[in-house]
């Protein structure tokens, strides 16, 4: 089958016209070498030339079927499903299968890989490492081998690739940045000149391609008799456990990839330099943070001394009772500068370390199902009355049994056992409102420098997932609405630059301002609302009379039967802990997280020395 | 169908600048495009409907439904590849260019194209069934307030921009067909960001305001109720200023297509983005097409640093700042005035 491969051969950059970019073209190569090779990633910036480069290595590999996966695939094309005119014809199911079999032999190529949806990304990475794919959908089963090398290029800055996906991937390398002037003129002399001319620039090219793609050739004969010293094997692994890899996807990758370099340069065995070539290829995207080896030797060390960041880690227990702070609506008022920011942990998903104290299921990023709203991406046997048919799918379902049901004059007969509907997942539906406590005493020991970086952290993960944020911050008398909810997030930390703290800490108000801009009729009524609040818990400003913190434990409860998820991030910090912060998000029915343990990295270590210490 | 008079272009007063990107576009289709910021009611979408009429006539494959550029065989449809793989020949025709909007609230299956239901239900088999992207092919596609554009139909923009292919692999329907265009967006930068590489995307970026100008407003009023109440009147008025701009756009298409890149402007393009430190080729890219299509615009046989001067405000602002919540490195007077010093020589 031909459709949807398109046949590129003229208009196919040549693979040695990409200027510079060595270590991608050599990854691409050892790819198209060696069948034990399978995901290359490629990363870098919008306009490096990433996809140019992976396309162009049809130029050198005429034989390579190159397989574009589009970001809207959907499951019955990618793995297949019944065949439904045979179906209609003939009354019988049989299984036809999609693209994963098209590729079979070929390349699979995901650009933008980190936009997929995890499903899809998954199985095409189950698939690769399996060699099979075996169906079991719309009633038929299907399996057949299937043997393909994937590549996938992404741009870092439009969010994430997980690391037990990244860790599928053999061979992780990163676009080279181009900034020496005279290689910048020749990429745009060439790019140009492929573009006017595209035969004129494969002609200046013939020359090296041809050389390439004998070399190719060559290389793959002489891959299988490639030699691995038994001393190198021994590097290879003193070298991955240097490095912290987990697993042994790592090592198998190095020697695989050394293998493959050493077929390209003509040798028979593995040198040194191989395995120093292959490191760079194959660990890079698997080594742990270099700050995490740090700590490695002693639970008990000391935490790192940022003078910005207050600790409180188990580590810092000791630390002497803060001292009162003064609390009166003290004119003091001063703004802040913005903390480090650091990569959030997935702090909207119900963890499994914490009781899962939300009752709303999360259904931030693509987890979640509702009722209307939302892109359809599957389907299923409704349960109850079908509200929202999936069409296709209900076709494809009758589709067997047309030959025996009474058509009449209908052109097909649907039975209620037919229908299916659609499951849709929505996946830019959420709206975070973060709720801030600017008081005084979020002023105290710089600790509104690290809220701050905290809060911006947050907006960067809000970016990625693509939500709207709104920031709100009470303070003094009041709560000031500094930032409605927008998609902006850029407005977001303009203002969060700009907010001054000091003052005293009128919690129940804030509460109930932040909870009616959420409910009122200017939010989507199917977006997820999730409001954020930031604060030590330490109210001091009553509704009216009375006792404050009371106030806003009783707003917490009102609040909480409302469609809006909490998450409550204490500030508190020193010794005892006060624990109004976490008796507020009880009462809210939210999600209680202490400030640092937000930040993924140190989770990570203060886990670890839970465990190890 | 009834035709909806369109303003004409030449109407259109002031807002120089963003008659400029448009026109360059027209120019050189290669530019790849303009993104349009401003607030509402600044003639944004009076602009971009008027190129309709000045938009020159393009070949294309005859009765196919894609309107597939009859001289490029590395961009065909599904169904045009059959037929020339049957060694049937392609015959061609002549149509117009034109803008196809992308509605806000449009969906996936629309835009991409989906299965053909009614006739997958009449007959039993698969056909696919276009959408806007295959409107597109060849157009202008203009999308109004492009930044509240949903996340994954930006996706799929971005998917079929990369490529000038649209890939369909969905509900049992497997199709690619070109979907090669010049993307066109308005938006009101206070309503929300664009994704960067959405942002990239646009070769050039123009910011309008209001006219100031006391006189120039009133003629803006004037001049719409005027062609509100009497549109043909207005257009007939309008009629001789719009051939010559025609005409003159059919003679800067044919400069620019004799016209050659030299390696003034390709060094002033890198001196440029490497002071910048943007890492991609794309700005480098856009300044020297621009160039050239400015050049050409106005009646020069061959581009200078000039040219790359005059465009490095419409191609640059939205490439100064590498990543989200990272300060501006440079702002765009500091920019003018680097070039000031740099070039002046």
């Amino acid at each position: 089958m031909v459709t949807g491969t398109i046949q590129l051969l003229r208009g196919v950059y040549p693979f040695p016209a990409v200027v510079g970019q060595d270590r991608v073209k050599r990854a691409l190569l050892c790819a198209s070498i060696s069948d034990e090779l399978k995901g290359v990633l490629i990363t870098g910036p919008a306009g490096t030339a990433k996809s140019t480069v992976v396309r162009s290595l049809r130029s050198v590999v005429p034989s390579l079927r190159i397989k574009n996966l589009p970001l809207n695939v959907s499951e019955d094309r990618l793995i297949g499903g019944i065949d439904v005119d045979h179906a209609i014809k003939c009354g019988e199911k049989i299984f036809q299968p999609g693209i994963l079999k098209e590729v079979d032999g070929g390349l699979l190529y995901m650009d933008e890989i980190n936009l997929f949806e995890d499903r899809i990304t998954q199985r095409v990475l189950d698939v690769m490492e399996g060699g099979e794919n075996r169906v079991e959908r719309e009633g038929v089963s299907g399996i057949h081998e299937c043997s393909f090398a994937l590549v996938g290029t992404m741009d870092p800055a439009e969010g994430a690739l997980s690391s037990h996906l990244l860790d599928r991937f053999d061979i992780c390398v990163e676009m080279d940045h181009i900034l020496d002037r005279d290689s910048r003129m020749e990429v745009l002399r060439r790019r140009l000149t492929h573009e006017a001319d595209p035969q004129g620039l494969a002609a200046s090219h013939g020359n090296q391609m041809a050389e390439l793609i004998e070399d190719i050739k060559e290389a793959r004969e002489r891959l299988p008799t490639v030699m691995v010293p038994d001393s190198l094997y021994e590097t290879v692994s003193r070298l991955t456990m240097e490095l912290g890899v987990q697993g042994h996807r790592g090592d198998l990758a190095m020697v695989r990839t050394s293998k493959a370099l050493a077929a390209l340069d003509r040798r028979d065995h593995v040198c040194l330099d191989d395995l120093h070539e292959a490191a760079k290829l194959c660990l890079q995207h698997r080594r742990r943070d270099p700050d995490d080896e740090k700590e490695e030797p002693g639970p008990s060390d000391p935490p790192r001394d940022d003078s910005d960041v207050p600790e409180q880690t188990e580590g810092s227990e000791w630390e002497p009772p803060s001292a009162p702070r003064e609390e009166g609506g003290g004119g003091s008022e001063e703004v802040f500068s913005i903390g480090d920011p650091f990569v959030v942990i997935d702090y909207l998903k119900p963890s499994e370390r914490r009781m899962d104290l939300g009752r709303r299921r999360g259904k931030r990023g693509s987890t979640g199902e509702s009722a209307h709203p939302g892109r359809c991406t599957s389907f299923r046997i409704p349960r109850g009355d079908v509200t929202d048919i999936a069409l296709v799918p209900t076709l494809r379902a009758a589709a067997p049994y047309q030959i025996q049901r009474r058509r009449q004059d209908m052109a097909i007969v649907l039975e209620s056992s037919d229908f299916r509907e659609k499951v849709r997942v929505s996946k830019n539906g959420t709206t975070l409102l973060f709720l801030v406590d600017a008081s005084g005493s979020m002023g105290a020991r710089k600790r509104m420098v690290a809220v701050k970086g905290t809060i911006l952290s947050l907006l960067k993960d809000a970016y990625q997932k693509r939500d709207a944020v709104g920031l709100m911050a009470f303070r003094k008398d009041g709560a000031e609405l500094m930032l409605p909810p927008t998609k902006s997030v850029d407005l977001a930390y303009g203002r969060l630059r700009e907010m001054p703290t000091g003052g005293r800490t009128p919690l129940a108000l804030g509460l109930s301002k932040a909870a009616s801009l959420l409910s009122s009729d200017k939010m989507s009524k199917d977006d997820d609302l999730v409001m954020v609040i930031v604060s030590d818990g330490k109210a001091n400003v009553p509704l009216e009379d009375g006792d404050a913190f009371a106030d806003a434990m009783l707003m917490a409860e009102r609040l909480s039967s409302l469609p809006i998820r909490f998450v409550v991030v204490d500030t508190g910090s020193g010794y005892p802990r006060i624990d109004r912060a976490q008796r507020l998000s009880k009462a809210l029915g939210g999600t209680y997280f202490r400030l640092e343990d937000l930040n993924s990295e140190r989770l990570a270590r203060s886990i670890k020395m839970a465990v190890h210490g | 169908m009834s035709r909806r008079p369109v303003y004409p272009f030449t109407a259109i007063v002031g807002q120089e600048d963003m008659k400029d990107v448009l026109l360059l576009n027209v120019v050189n289709p290669a530019i790849g495009g303009v993104l349009i910021r401003g607030e509402k009611g600044t003639a944004k979408s009076t602009a971009v409907r008027a190129l309709t009429e000045l938009l020159p006539a393009r070949e294309v494959v005859k009765g196919c439904p894609f309107h597939c550029s009859w001289n490029d065989n590395d961009r065909l449809c599904s169904s045009c590849q059959d037929s020339l793989a049957k060694g049937e020949t392609l015959e061609t025709e002549t149509i117009p260019m034109r803008v196809v909007e992308l509605p806000l609230c449009a969906t996936e299956d629309r835009v991409a194209g989906t299965l053909d239901i009614s006739h997958a239900i009449n007959t039993g088999a698969k056909k696919f069934e276009p959408g806007i992207l295959a409107e597109a092919n060849g157009n202008i596609l203009y999308v109004d307030e492009v930044n509240l554009l949903d996340d994954h139909i930006v996706d799929l923009l971005l998917d079929a921009a990369a490529m000038g292919m649209n890939f369909v692999e969905r509900e049992g329907v497997s199709f690619s067909h070109p979907a090669n265009f010049i993307l066109i967006g308005t938006m009101n930068p206070e309503e929300g960001d664009l994704r960067p590489q959405l942002l990239d995307r646009f070769g050039l970026v123009v910011d309008v305001h209001g006219e100031r100008d006391p006189v120039n407003r009133v003629d803006v009023v004037k001049r719409r109720i005027d062609f509100e109440s009497r549109p043909d009147a207005f257009l007939e008025m309008y009629e001789e200023d719009q051939n010559r701009f025609r005409e003159k756009l059919v003679e800067a298409r044919d400069r620019m297509g004799d016209s050659e890149v030299n390696s003034e402007i390709l060094e002033a393009a890198v001196e440029i983005s490497l002071h910048l430190g943007v890492d991609g080729h794309r700005a480098d890219l856009t300044l020297v097409k621009a160039a050239m299509a400015w050049a050409a615009l106005n009646g020069k046989e061959k581009a200078g640093t000039e040219d790359v001067l005059k465009v490095a405000r419409m191609a640059l602002p939205h490439r100064m700042r590498r990543q989200p919540f990272e300060e501006s490195k440079l702002d765009i007077r500091e920019l003018d005035q680097w070039l000031q010093e740099r070039f002046s020589s």
